[in-house]
């Protein structure tokens, strides 16, 4: 008897692994396993066995059963796996293209700049593009009869407000004023925005454009002061790698005044840049806000937004930024 | 400039290289841009910031190379001997305008040879980019690159007097300037001009005129040399559109301290080159020359300002080869200031040159940095919350000019607004500040349309302009979509419908993102009285509101804007102003316990007229107050067979919940059935399912 046990479980072990498919499994199943099967038969010859065999054959039977039932249901699994399989799909199609969505190349620099500048402690200031002269020019310490008031380089609107012509403005330096005449010194802020300049538009040039301003008054900044800050940025923006140069230069709202080059990677070459210009701020600035020049010290900076991003990102055409050719902007994160 | 090499080196013991002239100057803020061989000589253009007038001559250039670099510094140092008569019998110099033209002198040479430059005068000017004319013409040029002095030379036997009167033009008086091919113009009464006894010869500083210029038969010559005021000459530089070497020497400032050596430079190089006899003294006429002035540098201060610390010596030192005569006195020196610098007046100016001797580059930087934490600012964070949030939305970001064409604006100008205008030709065909950021959203949707961009949702945040019915300009910032329609089968309205309420949603995105989940956006049709009037370039136009303020209005942009801008196909488009949004940014937010048991849904179909609107329906079951119901929700509208012609049928679900218990179905009955009795009677409704 319990040799052919042994066979029943030898034949059903060989059966079980040659069925190729469910509707075989599950005709094995029912050869075997099922109320009719083989095994069911061998449990029912049980009852002829001899009284003494009777405890080894049933337990070896009831191994055998565990023996199949557990084969069979790793063998089901695998099949169905198989033969279920998901519906039939090419993995090698192209991606639907999710988030068509894009941050312009020009305001996501702006952020980037933003922030490390407001990790420097700087908070955004604000004011408006459509200006008056004083917070354009006079405060600026720029008087009537200077080249920079000509109306070759500034979009004037006809007429006069309040005994103010009003034009675009020509800089972001208006916002210092604006920010000085509202709060006390000490203050520590960026503007950044759209300023204009009637330029004829070619690669290099546009007539409007984006600039990031600094200023920092408190008692005894310094030209080092200046030049740390500038230096911090460029090592927080470009890299360990990035400089920062100074050449001095004249701009009638800070003395002394300098040029501003930052070394940064292009294409994996570090390369100087001039990105725009600084200085400490004119005591003639600081009278004309109210700030006591003897008792405040101040800089000021300011940074062409295009000019980094074009340099940084290889784009050789200015009027590229403007005409928000999707395909142009996508190409940007 | 374009500068020689040799040239500065005349004036320098020793000379300098070109690669030192270029490095030298550039660390004295004077740039060096370029260089070209020319001949046996280098010319090196060298950038000239607005305030060093003095260095647009090869002399200021070489003074400032010498003083960064210890060499010693030669100028010419003419000496002419006169054997003629006195100058002031032979010509009267009247000055009319001594505050416009502060000095004005003469000189006078008879009998000289025009002929060719001697080869070394001729050479250096030809470095330089100059054409070398005659020798008169030449020692002129020259002298004005010498010195940074323009000086003109009239033909004295063609100056009606002989005179020369220093005047304004008389209104539509007529001049000739020098110059082949050129056309004469008509002097406004606002120009200063050197005049002979009757006409405008020259105007003043600026250009000399035709009818009195030297020519190869002139043989008595008066000399001008002068200062103008340069308020003066630029506008008449600018007025007359005629610029020159020379007035863009006068515009950035003269001092009459030199007048009298370029002129005496300019006699030597004459008499040398053509010769003639030099008439005695010179006739001059305006304002005594100032004296020096003096500016005061505490030591202190400067060390303080620049942040390093200076030995008071090494000031001194570079204050003394800057021609200074510095005088230390208690911490403070005195210092005289060189007269060709008129950009020194204030002790700050003195801070300058002691940080341009110092040399910016040697400023040293700190490792670190201190910092005072700033405040949070809500407004900055939520303008990145919402271009990011668009952007994860499928929209791309654009930067548009903000001046457009009159066309572009006129629709979309508010109703009692005119536009904010450039007054100035040079805006050209887009002269106006933008009243709204659609109409360039909608140049840009057709540009990309060119590019066969397709499905494309477009954003911008920006500034928009107009004038108010007042006269006061007026600008804000605002918010502006434009979207693709999915479908151009306007028939049914569905698709039109279904875009909408895409755009309308991502600005009840914005506005719970930023005022929080329990401010409402609401759209109302334009024209009720408590919203603004049609905009006029939108069909199924909404007015939005926050909480029950107007922000702004969405639609479908309407077929003829479409067709003006060049669209192939329906967009829809929003405008928002961001202002009362960003006021309320970052919302509060209080966490809810989700509802701890489940709710019941009843659907209810209504065939209801089209005018009935959705928000009539809400606001009407929400007024019923019925028990356990939530606000009802929007599900779907339907329009066709079998539903009437001018009917729709809006689907909506009810919604009960109990807080501390699972409803049973025949608790929420009754309800459900009001809420159908009173789509009945309210909106004469049919209802279905």
């Amino acid at each position: 008897m319990i040799s052919s046990i042994a066979q029943l479980e030898e034949a059903a072990l060989a059966e079980l692994s040659a069925a190729g498919d469910a509707d075989a499994l599950e005709q094995w199943r029912i050869r075997y396993l099922g109320t009719h099967g083989r095994l069911k038969e061998a449990m029912t010859g049980l009852k002829d066995v001899p009284k003494a065999e009777k405890p080894a054959v049933g337990k070896r039977l009831n191994e055998v059963k565990a023996t199949l039932e557990q084969a069979f249901a790793v063998r089901r699994e695998a099949q169905a796996a198989t033969s279920e399989g998901g519906p039939r799909i090419d993995v090698t199609e192209p991606g639907l293209p999710a988030g068509l969505g894009r941050r312009h190349v020009l305001s996501r620099t702006i952020d980037e700049i933003v922030e490390i500048f407001g990790r420097m402690g700087f908070s955004v200031a604000e004011g408006p593009e459509v200006e008056d002269e004083f917070h354009n020019f006079i405060a600026l310490n720029i008087p009537p009869g200077h080249p920079a008031r000509d109306p070759a380089d500034n979009f004037y609107m006809g007429g006069t407000e309040e005994g103010s012509k009003l034009l675009l403005r020509s800089q972001t330096s208006t916002v210092q004023i604006r920010a000085m005449e509202k709060t006390a010194p000490p203050l520590k802020v960026v503007a950044v925005g759209r300023v204009y300049r009637p330029d004829t538009h070619d690669a290099t040039h546009y007539s409007m454009f984006h600039q990031i301003e600094g200023l920092y008054v408190d008692r005894n900044v310094t030209m080092v002061d200046l030049k740390t800050t500038l230096f911090q940025f460029a090592r927080a923006y470009f890299g360990p790698e990035a400089e920062v140069r100074m050449r001095p230069s004249f701009f009638p709202f800070t003395e002394p005044s300098a040029e501003v080059d930052m070394k940064m990677r292009i294409k994996g070459q570090w390369q100087w840049v001039e990105l725009g210009g600084c200085g400490l701020v004119d005591p003639n600035v600081f009278r004309a806000v109210g700030y006591d020049p003897e008792e405040w010290s101040g800089f000021a900076f300011g940074l062409g937004i295009e000019r980094i991003a074009m340099r940084r990102y290889g784009i050789s055409d200015i009027r590229w930024l403007f005409e928000n050719d999707a395909r142009f902007l996508r190409q940007f994160g | 400039m374009k500068t020689s090499v040799r040239w500065i080196n005349d004036y320098l013991d020793p000379p300098a290289s070109a690669d030192e002239q270029a490095e030298l100057l550039t660390r004295a803020g004077l740039p060096f841009d370029g260089r070209e061989t020319i001949g046996d000589d280098i010319q090196q253009e060298i950038e000239t910031t607005s305030n060093r007038g003095d260095c647009l001559c090869h002399l200021g250039l070489a003074r400032e190379v010498a003083a960064l670099s210890g060499r010693t510094l030669r100028a010419p140092a003419p000496r002419n001997t006169a054997t003629g008569p006195k100058a002031s019998g032979v010509v009267t110099v009247v000055n009319e305008r001594p505050d416009l033209c502060p000095l004005y002198t003469a000189r006078v040479i008879r009998g000289v040879r025009i002929g060719r430059s001697p080869d070394w005068l001729a050479a250096r000017l030809r470095a330089i980019g100059q054409i070398p004319r005659n020798n008169v013409v030449d020692a002129t040029n020259f002298v004005m690159f010498e010195w940074g002095q323009p000086t003109h030379v009239f033909d004295l036997a063609k100056l009606e007097g002989p005179a020369i009167v220093v005047r304004l033009a008389r209104a539509g008086e007529p001049f000739l300037p020098i110059g082949e091919g050129s056309v004469e113009i008509t002097l406004r009464n606002s120009d200063l001009v050197i005049a002979d006894a009757s006409r405008a010869v020259a105007i003043a500083g600026v250009k000399g005129g035709a009818l009195t210029a030297v020519t190869d038969r002139t043989t008595d010559i008066l000399i001008e040399a002068a200062t103008f005021d340069p308020l003066a000459v630029r506008s008449a530089s600018r007025g007359l559109r005629i610029a020159s070497d020379s007035s863009y020497r006068f515009e950035r400032g003269v001092h009459p301290a030199q007048v009298d050596l370029a002129a005496e430079r300019l006699v030597e190089l004459i008499l040398e080159s053509a010769g003639g006899t030099l008439c005695e003294g010179s006739v001059f006429a305006g304002n005594p020359i100032p004296g020096p002035r003096s500016v005061s540098l505490r030591l202190d201060r400067c060390r303080r300002l620049l942040g390093i610390d200076l030995p008071a010596e090494r000031m001194l030192e570079w204050l003394a080869t800057l021609g200074f005569e510095p005088a230390l006195s208690d911490g403070v020196a005195a210092c005289t200031v060189p007269p060709q610098r008129l950009d020194i007046e204030r002790e700050i100016d003195l801070v300058e040159e002691i940080a341009r001797m110092a040399g910016l580059d040697l400023l040293p930087v700190a490792d670190t940095l201190a910092v005072r934490l700033a405040a949070p600012q809500p407004t900055v964070t939520a303008r990145r919350a919402i271009r990011d949030a668009l952007a994860g939305a499928g929209f791309v970001e654009t930067i548009t000019h903000s001046l457009v064409a009159e066309a572009a604006a006129q629709a979309f100008l508010p109703s009692t607004a005119s536009p904010l205008r450039v007054g100035d030709e040079r805006a050209g065909p887009e002269p106006i500040l933008r009243p709204s950021i659609v109409p360039s959203l909608l140049r840009v949707r057709r540009h990309n349309q060119d590019g066969g961009v397709e499905a494309l949702s477009l954003f911008e945040l920006a500034t928009v302009f107009h004038v108010q019915a007042d006269g006061m300009h007026h600008e804000h910032e605002a918010l502006a979509l434009v979207a693709d329609l999915a479908s151009t089968d306007r028939a049914t309205g569905g698709e039109d419908g279904a875009a909408l309420r895409a755009l309308r949603g991502t600005l009840e995105r914005l506005v719970s993102m930023l005022a929080g989940n329990d401010v409402v956006l609401d759209v109302l049709p334009p024209g009720d009285p408590s919203t603004a009037a049609p905009a006029g370039w939108l069909d199924a136009e909404g007015i939005v509101q926050v909480d029950g303020q107007s922000i702004g209005r969405l639609g479908i942009v309407r077929p003829a804007v479409q067709r003006q801008f060049g669209l192939d196909r329906p967009v829809t488009a929003a405008e928002i102003q961001l202002g009362p949004l960003l006021d309320r940014y970052p919302p509060e937010t209080t966490a809810r316990a989700l509802p701890a048991f489940p709710a019941i849904e009843r659907d209810i179909s209504a065939i209801v007229d089209e005018q009935v609107s959705w928000r009539d329906v809400r606001q009407a079951l929400l007024g019923l107050e019925l028990p356990h119901a939530e606000p009802a929700q929007f599900v779907t509208v339907f329009r066709g067979k079998p539903i009437p012609p001018d009917r729709k049928s809006l689907t909506l679900r009810l919604r009960f919940r109990a807080a501390d218990r699972t409803l049973r179905h025949e608790e929420i009955e009754p309800a459900a059935a009001a809420a159908a009795a009173a789509l009945r009677s309210r909106f004469n409704a049919d209802i279905r399912g």
